[in-house]
């Protein structure tokens, strides 16, 4: 009974430390939570730049379109035709740098673009014969696109029957700096940020300390142990984490929902935008990171300002 | 046939106690013996810088002895860890001139703070609080602030919430040394009403009136060594 006795005190002298100092708790509390969305950001947008490559690129790097009526380079004249088909394939595995290739008719590629478009008004207005047949080329490792490209066209041209020879990863590539960019940013600010957040939990620390300076020589004098008189800070710390733990969990799921909403708004899919799934995985990890880079600043903090205890 | 007399335990026991703090020259306490037996009423005293609070620091174990043994309750508690220094403080209760009293809390929430954080039940801690401030007379200044009290007053708190703890022994440091001569009379008078319960008292103090007043077993501290010793006839 003496023991629950203590850690009802426990429980009820943290709820007094966390009032009295709930402005400076608050501050914490955000910067916290700050700090670790930035950081789970920063780490969902490399995961969302794969995804974002992999959706757009297919696991192609170089793509030959083939022709359709619709299509309006001077290679087409009308729609390829099976002989030409035919005729472009020995002229692609001919190339010394292409590991595999595939051909994509025009029910692959209408059902890989209705799963990528999934949701979206723009299949009301499309169909599969919309869609161009292509051969979908995947390079070796280390290959250079630009000259595979090159080759290609050059070769290529001597078949006919296609429209473009698209580099994927090119197309993409001032986009996916630009997102790196602004993932690297992101993550010095996160280290910005949680440089801030250590430092307001440590002078939170501070601060209860130095408000319950006098209880905590009397309970020094009188024979209460070690633990007891550290455990009310050490749970503020950990009330004050949880907190941005939790408010932290909520934007980032929050924020993917909505701009899952507002891209299925614009006429875009909500499946483009990284799995909640996913963003858990990393929030876990940077929570976990987060407890213990808390709890090496509470140890410290609490060492150097309790030391008259003993 | 010899009849031998029952040997009185020893509640506070210092053997050739040797002790110099960080950056003095010299010592403080020097080969130091001194012993108070349980159920005791003993005055340290001495000029200023004489050792006096040294010795009861180094009983409540707040600072340690460079060299000799200090004995509490039969403990050696001269190389003391945490867990048996918080198991001492629970017996060995220390009074200081600055009452050390918590001035957001009433007199009441004093004395009961130290009852609360040791995991004493609601209701024993109201009888031992009551008990406490009948004894040292202020069960009516109960919900004053320690600010609405008199320097008396507010040192009599903190013996009331020594005596709320039930301790084996009781050091104080100078605990007068901040009243007036009526004031002064009053907290010593506690003290030897708690000597009489049984309690062991163990007073540095420069109040050799109020020692010889009430004729207690007096050692005089010089240079760091017990020089004389003396049992005060009572004045009264």
């Amino acid at each position: 009974m003496r023991g629950l006795r203590r850690i009802w005190w426990i429980l009820r002298t943290t709820l007094r430390n966390l009032w009295s100092g709930r402005v400076s708790a608050a501050v914490a509390v955000g910067s916290i939570a700050l700090a670790l969305v930035l950081t789970t950001v920063s780490l969902l947008l490399g995961t969302q730049t794969e995804r974002l490559r992999d959706h757009w690129a297919g696991r192609a790097d170089i793509t030959v379109y083939l022709c359709t009526r619709a299509s309006i380079s001077g290679n087409c004249r009308s729609t390829t035709t099976d002989r030409q088909i035919r005729a472009l394939e020995p002229v692609i595995a001919a190339q010394p740098e292409v590991e595999v290739y595939w051909f994509e008719n025009r029910d692959e590629a209408w059902k890989a673009f209705t799963e990528r478009f999934d949701g979206s008004s723009i299949l009301a207005n499309l169909d599969a014969n919309a869609l161009p047949e292509s051969y979908r080329i995947k390079l070796a490792d280390g290959a250079d696109r630009s000259a595979v490209v090159e080759s290609l066209t050059t070769e290529l041209a001597s078949v006919g029957g296609f429209d473009i020879v698209q580099d994927q990863r090119e197309t993409l590539s001032g986009f996916f700096s630009i997102t790196e960019k602004f993932r690297i940013g992101t993550l010095v600010l996160a280290a910005l940020q949680a440089s801030i957040s250590v430092a307001l939990l440590a002078h939170l620390l501070r601060s209860s300390v130095a408000k319950r300076r006098k209880d905590i020589r009397v309970m020094g004098l009188v024979g209460t142990p070690r633990r007891q008189i550290r455990a009310p800070f050490v749970l503020e710390a950990l009330s004050v984490y949880s907190l941005g733990v939790v408010a932290a969990a909520a934007a980032v799921v929050g924020g993917l929902n909505l701009l899952r909403q507002l891209l299925e708004r614009a006429g875009g899919s909500g499946a483009l935008v990284v799995g909640t799934e996913a963003a858990v995985e990393r929030m876990l990890l940077v929570y976990l990171v987060g407890l213990v880079v808390g709890w090496g600043t509470v140890r410290l903090t609490l060492r150097s300002r309790l030391r008259e205890t003993n | 046939m010899s009849t031998q007399t029952p040997r009185t335990r020893d509640a506070i026991l210092l053997e050739g106690v040797c002790r110099t703090h960080p950056g003095a020259e010299t010592p403080t306490l020097e080969r130091l013996d001194l012993r108070v037996e349980e159920g005791e009423f003993v005055a340290l005293t001495g000029e200023s810088g004489s050792g006096k609070s040294t010795i009861i620091a180094l009983c409540s174990a707040r600072q340690q002895a460079d060299a000799g043994s200090v004995s509490i309750l039969g403990r050696d508690i001269t190389r003391i860890g945490a867990r048996r220094r918080t198991e001492l403080r629970r017996r060995v209760v220390t009074i200081f001139q600055e009452y050390e009293l918590l001035p957001d809390r009433t007199v009441r929430e004093n004395v009961e703070f130290t009852l609360e954080i040791n995991g004493v039940a609601a209701g024993e801690r109201r009888r031992r609080v009551d008990e406490a401030l009948e004894l040292v007379g202020l069960p009516s200044r109960r919900n004053a602030l320690p600010g609405q009290l008199s320097g008396g007053e507010q040192q009599r708190v903190s013996v009331a919430r020594a005596i709320a703890l039930r301790p084996a022994i009781i050091l104080a440091d100078e605990p007068t040394g901040n009243l007036d001569e009526e004031n002064g009379e009053l907290i010593f008078d506690l003290f030897t009403t708690l000597n009489q319960t049984g309690t062991t008292v163990l007073v540095a103090t420069h109040d050799v009136n109020m020692v010889t007043r009430l004729g207690l077993r007096t050692l005089r501290i010089h240079e760091g060594r017990v020089r004389t010793y003396r049992r005060h006839q009572a004045a009264r």
